[in-house]
């Protein structure tokens, strides 16, 4: 590795620090979902890194909506059980 | 007949020394010798070098050189190793040369010596005597794995100090030294005698002396104090400067050195492989690379591989490039994006897992190295017939002959095997430290191809096997996840899985099954080469993956877990870090053993309640005093000059005590931190404390006690995290 290339949780990282002054103008709350959605794509940073995209914003807003995705399935799954239970 | 064991080589002016020994005697053999290089045939160069030096000698030769083939040389020979010595230095620090003309010039006279005669270290010779004339002749073979090591006298030099772990460049004087002769004889005290230390060392006569801070400290001082024959022919001890260096982002020191002549000398605060290995990797390693034991002691670890792989290429009569004519390859931004990457590393989901299962690749990237033939002269070789690609990269490879490198590992790679076969039949210390000792090059082999100044390296094979590695692994991935494996976590070479209600019978046959399917995919490109190998390293009764401080994520290699053998493994927690002092290692050691009797997730769960009683008793113990001053020690090490620090912080404040109190620190050097209540400064060095103790900061410590509980127990680990 020659390293001219940052690794993959490095893209992440820099990315999230380009959109420091989007950041800021942001609400608290909304702050906080923001590095959320970050955490999100750090998790999946190697598979960012493995895209081997010019521009790896897409792959990390991908990233972001599969752990949202995952988020919304376990939900659902979660009310389908309770619904179940109270219909019992 | 007699047989003797090579102790040590070394040239000077007029040719090369060798010390022998056996069980009765050490002799000193004094051998003229006239080293040799070559050089690109060059008429200029040819008439430059006859014109500045006389006691030369220059002849044509047709040498191989790696990438261009058969090539026109002219041979140089020295007269002595002083002219040798005297030419080399003057093309290494002129401009008028191009420096890739020249081909072994790096060698030194004895390691050219060593090559040219096929001996090494520890090499056993038998003398025979025929008209008044002795000969020596080599009984040895460097495939051997149970080679005998005749007995050696070793004289441990060592000294006792309240706390065992100052830093004695600190300290304003030499303590009492504890003299011992050979591990289990008894130890005699000498304080200030030197006169007694003196007629020890000759009436002992010891071939090699282990002797803590003796590169930088003892030795030199015994020596200027009068000490004599340190060096077995009494010659001044050669001193060579200490260096500090930035390798993979940290800063290391290499402390002075002291080398001997004729005796061997080891300083086991200077050498990793003594701490790691032991002399019997030492020796192991000083056989293989036909290096010194002192240099093996105090060298990294690529430099016995690179010895390896000059002997290797020497042998087989290559020239040894002294530096290489080859840039690396032009790439486009798109196919650098592509390759320039490490291993796979899938962050671990965050928490507690039971029934886990790790499998490991045995030695992956020496093993792709070697079954691809990846080489400095074997990318994009300059044969047309060559046509395969490697996979991914589409680089070519050379099918016609295997690469220096791919060789040298070959051997290294099977030589480790044997011995690790040897161990499973019986127990045997020194093979375990010899085995171990090959572990540590087989680990840097890898890096070494990819460093510019490394003598057989090359970007390209560097970017090939990271990209093999990352297919082999995925490989696996794939097959785990459609047989129903769930993955945790994966990191280069190594992937965490559990399947529910799987046995470790079953998941003994998987690794069966992938070890097959492995070797039926990778079509390799070296007939010759070792089979892959994935190994199950065990499965964990229970096992934690814990998150980044910042954010929830997974932190590759950071977790903890107990084996079904109730063998632990911990990786990236306080416990193995230097920079944590014993009492918090104390609490967490403590709280694994009370972990240890929990055999899945529901006995971890009721069994980790308890962690708050620990901590307590800990918490308890440092707010009564119950500790001692070594417990407290926090080890760092000073990353540039002490003089550049902008910001204040408790090594700031430590280098800067150290440096008004007229030690002059090296970047790279480790500190012992000390934090007291002043109010002045936060922290003190040690050694200064002792002599001007303050009262201890103990809410600091109090402090690093809770995080290092909320370190092993972080709130979100059982709540909110990826799964």
């Amino acid at each position: 590795m020659g390293k001219t290339i940052p690794s993959a949780t490095g893209i992440v990282s820099l990315k999230q620090k380009e959109y420091s002054e989007f950041r800021k103008a942001l609400r608290k709350e909304d702050k906080e979902v923001l590095d959320k959605l970050f955490a999100y794509a750090k998790f999946h940073s190697p598979a960012i890194g493995c895209s081997n995209q010019f521009f790896p914003m897409e792959s990390i807003i991908l990233s972001m909506l599969i752990e949202m995705q995952k988020e919304i399935d376990r939900l659902k799954a979660q009310i389908e059980k309770n619904e179940s239970v109270s219909n019992t | 007949m007699k047989v003797y064991q090579i102790l040590d080589i070394y040239s000077d002016q007029n040719g090369i020394n060798v010390w022998l020994y056996n069980e009765k005697e050490r002799i000193h053999i004094k051998k003229p010798y006239q080293p040799f290089f070559y050089f690109r045939k060059n008429e200029s160069v040819k008439r430059l070098l006859q014109k500045k030096f006389k006691n030369i000698k220059i002849v044509k030769d047709i040498k191989i050189d790696l990438i261009d083939g058969e090539i026109e040389v002219y041979k140089v020979i020295a007269k002595n190793p002083l002219t040798y010595n005297k030419i080399i230095s003057f093309i290494k620090y002129s401009d008028i040369f191009t420096e890739t003309d020249f081909y072994n010039i790096q060698l030194s006279p004895e390691t050219l010596f060593m090559f040219e005669k096929k001996i090494y270290p520890f090499c056993k010779l038998e003398k025979t005597e025929k008209n008044g004339r002795c000969s020596f002749k080599k009984i040895d073979d460097l495939d051997l794995l149970d080679y005998e090591i005749l007995p050696l006298r070793i004289m441990y030099i060592d000294f006792e100090l309240e706390i065992g772990k100052e830093n004695l460049r600190f300290l304003r004087h030499i303590p009492t030294l504890t003299i011992k002769f050979n591990e289990d004889e008894k130890s005699i005290v000498i304080d200030n005698d030197l006169e007694y230390l003196q007629e020890l060392l000759i009436k002992k006569d010891p071939d090699i002396i282990i002797a803590n801070y003796g590169d930088d400290i003892l030795i030199p001082n015994l020596f200027e104090k009068g000490l004599k024959f340190l060096n077995r022919d009494n010659l001044p001890v050669i001193k060579k400067e200490g260096k500090s260096f930035v390798s993979y982002g940290q800063t290391v020191y290499t402390a002075d050195m002291s080398l001997l002549l004729g005796r061997i000398h080891i300083d086991p605060k200077n050498s990793f492989f003594y701490k790691e290995v032991g002399l019997d990797g030492i020796i192991e390693l000083s056989r293989i690379s036909s290096l010194g034991m002192q240099a093996v002691a105090r060298t990294t670890i690529g430099t016995p591989i690179t010895y390896m792989e000059m002997r290797n290429a020497y042998e087989n009569n290559f020239l040894i490039p002294y530096k290489k004519n080859q840039p690396e390859d032009f790439k486009t931004l798109e196919q650098l994006i592509k390759i320039d990457k490490g291993g796979l590393t899938l962050k671990p989901l965050v928490g507690l897992f039971e029934n886990v299962a790790e499998y490991d690749f045995f030695s992956m990237y020496p093993s792709i190295i070697t079954n691809y033939n990846l080489s400095y002269e074997t990318i994009n070789c300059k044969h047309p017939e060559c046509e395969k690609t490697l996979p991914y990269t589409n680089y070519r490879i050379c099918t016609k002959k295997i690469g220096i490198v791919p060789q040298t590992l070959k051997w290294l790679l099977e030589r480790r095997l044997k011995y690790k076969q040897l161990l499973k039949k019986e127990k045997n210390q020194i093979y375990d430290n010899r085995q171990k000792a090959l572990k540590w090059l087989l680990v840097v082999s890898f890096g070494y191809l990819g460093y510019k100044n490394a003598v057989f390296g090359r970007i390209e094979s560097h970017e090939a096997t990271t990209s093999i590695g990352r297919q082999l692994i995925t490989f696996v991935k794939e097959i785990l996840e459609a047989k129903g494996f769930r993955v945790v976590h994966i990191l280069t070479d190594s992937i965490w899985v559990y399947k529910h209600d799987y046995t470790m019978d079953d998941y003994k046959k998987m690794e069966e099954y992938l070890n097959k399917r492995i070797n039926e995919k990778f079509t390799v490109v070296n007939p010759d080469g070792i089979p892959f190998k994935i190994l199950l390293e065990g499965v964990y009764d229970w096992i934690v993956f814990l998150p980044s401080k910042s954010d929830s994520v997974g932190v590759s290699n950071r977790y903890f877990g107990k084996f079904s053998n109730g063998e632990f493994k911990f990786r990236g927690i306080d416990l193995r870090r230097r920079d944590v002092p014993e009492f918090i290692k104390n609490f967490q050691l403590e709280v694994f053993e009370h972990l240890s009797k929990g055999k899945n997730k529901t006995e971890f769960l009721k069994l980790i309640k308890d962690i708050d009683e620990i901590f307590n008793k800990h918490k308890q113990k440092l707010l009564e005093g119950d500790f001692s001053l070594k417990d407290l020690i926090i080890k760092k090490k000073v990353s540039k000059d002490p003089n550049s620090y902008q910001k204040r912080t408790d090594l700031s404040e430590v280098a800067g005590t150290l440096l008004k109190e007229g030690f002059n620190l090296n970047p790279g050097e480790s500190v012992n931190i000390i934090y007291i209540l002043d109010k002045f400064v936060k922290a003190m060095p040690l050694e200064i404390y002792l002599t001007n103790p303050k009262p201890i900061n103990i809410e600091k410590y109090l402090k690093m006690l809770e995080e290092s509980k909320i370190g092993l127990l972080p709130k979100k680990l059982f709540g909110n995290v990826l799964r």
